[in-house]
């Protein structure tokens, strides 16, 4: 149903009469599996014996999302039954079992872990699993301390840590991670972001990690958080931006030809929103850094005249330059008595429709763009 | 590491009309085989792929619509959600497929709409988004597939598409695409379905179509084909939720579409019929409908219109929607 990846030639060479043979062998015990825990299911069966028929037919099909609904209806029959010592007389017990009941709950939940590691890495991209990791430690919130149950959420950072080692832009993995760092978050009382934005930094700084636009976009996100937590001003917004601008910039120069940088590049010269390093920005400030980043890619173009992400944002972002200029100064805006140098717009814009002319040219698949682009250029 | 096969110029290859309508009616016939068994529970998202196939090839009368209705309706759960095949639980995704299939053939009077519509309308979460089922992941491919068949039934008014529209913006990017969740990466599938929402809750004048144009516009890759993501390979599925997208907000222009025709034809399988993900992988039902869907919205001759919002017949949803 789903043959993604799979060469035509492997795919006739394996239909060998041996590998059929097998095949038949491999259905006829995962049909004779299937319909006895069906069947248990049916009389509602919710014991031990059924939890493990399910991890049998899992492990040969982790995408049979039933068999997780089932397995999972089981533990919360067993288990991890709630517990209730009301009915105990003795306080002693209570204690002793109110602490066995404890113990029990994590070796379960630890053992459900376990199960299923070893299919993830087979099977990295199954959403059902994924999703079965999360009930689990979903569960260790709702019915341990929250001293355990942070301990549960954060041992699964190693291991998201290292499905990302082995698939650095699995999105399974970073969303997985997201959603593993809120919980952490809440469990902790306390903001992760600082040490999140140093993995992003470790990731693009890995080797071949400039590619990786998970980890850029990622930055894109923490960053303004970070700032944020941190009731950051102005000016150190400002000092954040160029941090980031830099780091962008010698990537860019070493390597033009990787997308990735591009769009977060473009992130850090155009966004203006809620969602800026530092959307506050004056009116000076902001005509100044974008002045500077024009300059520099104009230069970085005069070494790769043809290259079309240089190209791209220069059509982009000379636009919003000069939309810019028009706006009103910002009211808390030091330099605006300076005077401002005069610019030809006529001699930019035909600057513009020359540069747009020459991507029609290097990037001919995406031409509706560019003439999309120098209509609205020759209408201004 | 893109596989750089060279384009293969459009003009040359054809559409193999008559071996995809065979490769798709022959699928049921491997019912012993092992993966057979092991994808069941996609089996009905596969009828649901199948029969548009058909129905975009023009030949919508290939699987026969009372076995067709019979297999749907032993999937119906009590609860209102249908499962993937009998047996299995109810779940959004198999319920959306049904409804799709029951839309097509013209056949939703044969189940209870009331029904159905109010099992969906209770996956919708307090935040607008909805659950796949009972136990509770979420995601916008769920909260698009609510969308999709509530509007398909005609009870949009049982869930809160103010709360659920306010959810899509919430994960939409700076880059102008949208991820699963708020702050997830930009994927085309995603933006598809995000795309998709807005569309069907009449809300896409909130979007900049600009910058989304421009990040599904550099999904375009050497040979035609499209990718999912920034630095991927293409695939024919990934070329179809970017060519969608790109129709939605009016910019398909801005693609190289004989690239792209020549990509998808590239993928046939000459002799069985079916289409792959990639040339020269192996066929599977899934990109079989996408590669023709996206071929119909390319407007390649000889097949029906596709709606880009539904993957559905555009003659089906104008029947259904009156629009
Ligand atoms: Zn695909």
């Amino acid at each position: 149903m789903d043959n993604h990846g799979v060469s035509r030639s492997d795919y006739a060479q394996s239909r060998t009469e041996e590998q059929k043979e097998k095949d038949r062998k491999k259905l006829e015990q995962y049909l004779a599996l299937v319909s006895e825990t069906n069947s248990k299911r049916s009389e509602n069966d919710f014991s031990i014996s059924s939890l493990e028929l399910t991890s049998k037919v899992l492990k040969m099909n982790p995408e049979y999302y039933t068999m997780w609904n089932y397995r999972r209806q089981i533990l919360l029959k067993t288990h991890l039954l709630s517990f209730d010592p009301s009915a105990l007389e003795d306080l002693d017990a209570v204690v002793e079992a109110t602490a066995a009941h404890h113990g029990a709950v994590i070796k379960a939940l630890k053992e459900e872990q376990e199960f299923t590691l070893p299919l993830l890495l087979v099977f990295p991209k199954c959403y059902w699993l994924w999703n079965h990791r999360l009930w689990t430690l979903e569960q260790a919130s709702v019915i341990l301390s929250s001293d355990y149950a942070a301990r549960f959420w954060k041992k699964e950072l190693e291991l998201v840590g290292m499905m990302l080692t082995r698939d650095a832009r699995n999105f399974h993995g970073w969303m997985y991670r997201r959603i593993l760092i809120r919980e952490v978050e809440k469990l902790e009382k306390g903001s992760r972001a600082k040490g999140e934005l140093e993995y992003t930094l470790k990731v693009v700084m890995g080797v071949g990690g400039m590619k990786n636009y998970s980890a850029w976009h990622q930055r894109s996100v923490l960053i303004p958080r970070l700032l944020n937590e941190e009731n950051r001003d102005g000016q150190q917004r400002m000092d954040a931006l160029e941090d980031e601008l830099e780091l962008i910039q010698k990537a860019i120069t070493t390597d033009p030809d990787d997308q990735s940088l591009w769009f977060y590049h473009r992130f850090l010269v155009l966004e203006r929103g809620e969602g800026a390093i530092a959307p506050k920005m004056p009116r000076s400030a902001r005509l100044g850094m974008m002045e500077q980043q024009i300059e520099e890619l104009k230069e970085l173009l005069e070494s790769h005249p043809e290259q079309r992400y240089i190209l791209k944002a220069l059509v982009l972002y000379v636009p919003a330059l000069q939309a810019l200029r028009k706006e009103p100064p910002s009211p808390d805006d030091e330099d605006e008595d300076d005077e401002e140098e005069e610019v030809d717009e006529a001699e930019e814009n035909k600057q513009i429709l020359e540069w747009l002319e020459t991507l029609q040219r290097v990037d001919p698949m995406r031409k509706g763009r560019y003439i999309d682009l120098a209509k609205r250029i020759r209408e201004a | 590491m893109a596989t750089t096969s060279s384009r293969a110029p459009a003009a040359t290859l054809a559409l193999h009309v008559e071996k995809h309508v065979h490769y798709i009616t022959t699928l049921d016939t491997a019912k012993d085989t092992l993966s057979y068994h092991l994808s069941e529970h996609l089996r009905i998202n596969g009828v649901y792929w199948g029969l548009t196939a058909l129905h975009l090839l023009g030949h919508p009368e290939a699987l026969p619509r009372d076995e067709t209705i019979s297999f749907v309706t032993s999937c119906l759960q009590p609860c209102g959600g249908f499962s993937s095949a009998p047996g299995h639980d109810a779940h959004l995704l198999s319920t959306v497929s049904a409804v799709q299939i029951l839309a097509t053939i013209d056949a939703l009077d044969t189940i209870d709409t009331t029904l159905v519509a109010k099992w969906v309308a209770g996956l919708q979460q307090e935040d607008g988004v909805f659950a796949g089922d009972e136990w509770g992941e979420t995601d916008t491919r769920f909260l698009y597939g609510a969308l999709n068949c509530l509007s398909l039934l005609g009870k949009m008014e049982l869930i809160d598409v103010e709360k659920a529209v306010e959810y899509v913006l919430r994960c939409w990017n700076t880059d102008g695409g949208f991820g699963m969740a708020p702050g997830a990466e930009s994927h085309s599938g995603q933006i598809f379905t995000c795309v998709g929402a807005l569309t069907i809750a009449g809300r896409l004048g909130e979007i900049d179509g600009e910058m989304l144009g421009d990040w599904l516009a550099e999904r375009q890759l050497a040979n035609g084909g499209l990718n999912g993501r920034p630095e991927k390979l293409e695939d024919v599925c990934y070329s179809w939720w970017v060519l969608s997208s790109l129709a939605m907000i009016g910019r398909l222009g801005w693609i190289d579409k004989e690239g792209l025709v020549g990509f998808i034809l590239g993928c046939q399988d000459e002799k069985k019929g079916g289409i792959s993900d990639r040339p020269n992988d192996e066929v599977d039902v899934f990109h079989t409908v996408f590669g023709l869907a996206g071929l119909s919205l390319l407007g390649y001759e000889g097949l029906q219109e596709v709606d880009p919002v539904y993957c559905m017949p555009r003659s089906v949803t104008k029947r259904v929607l009156g629009n």
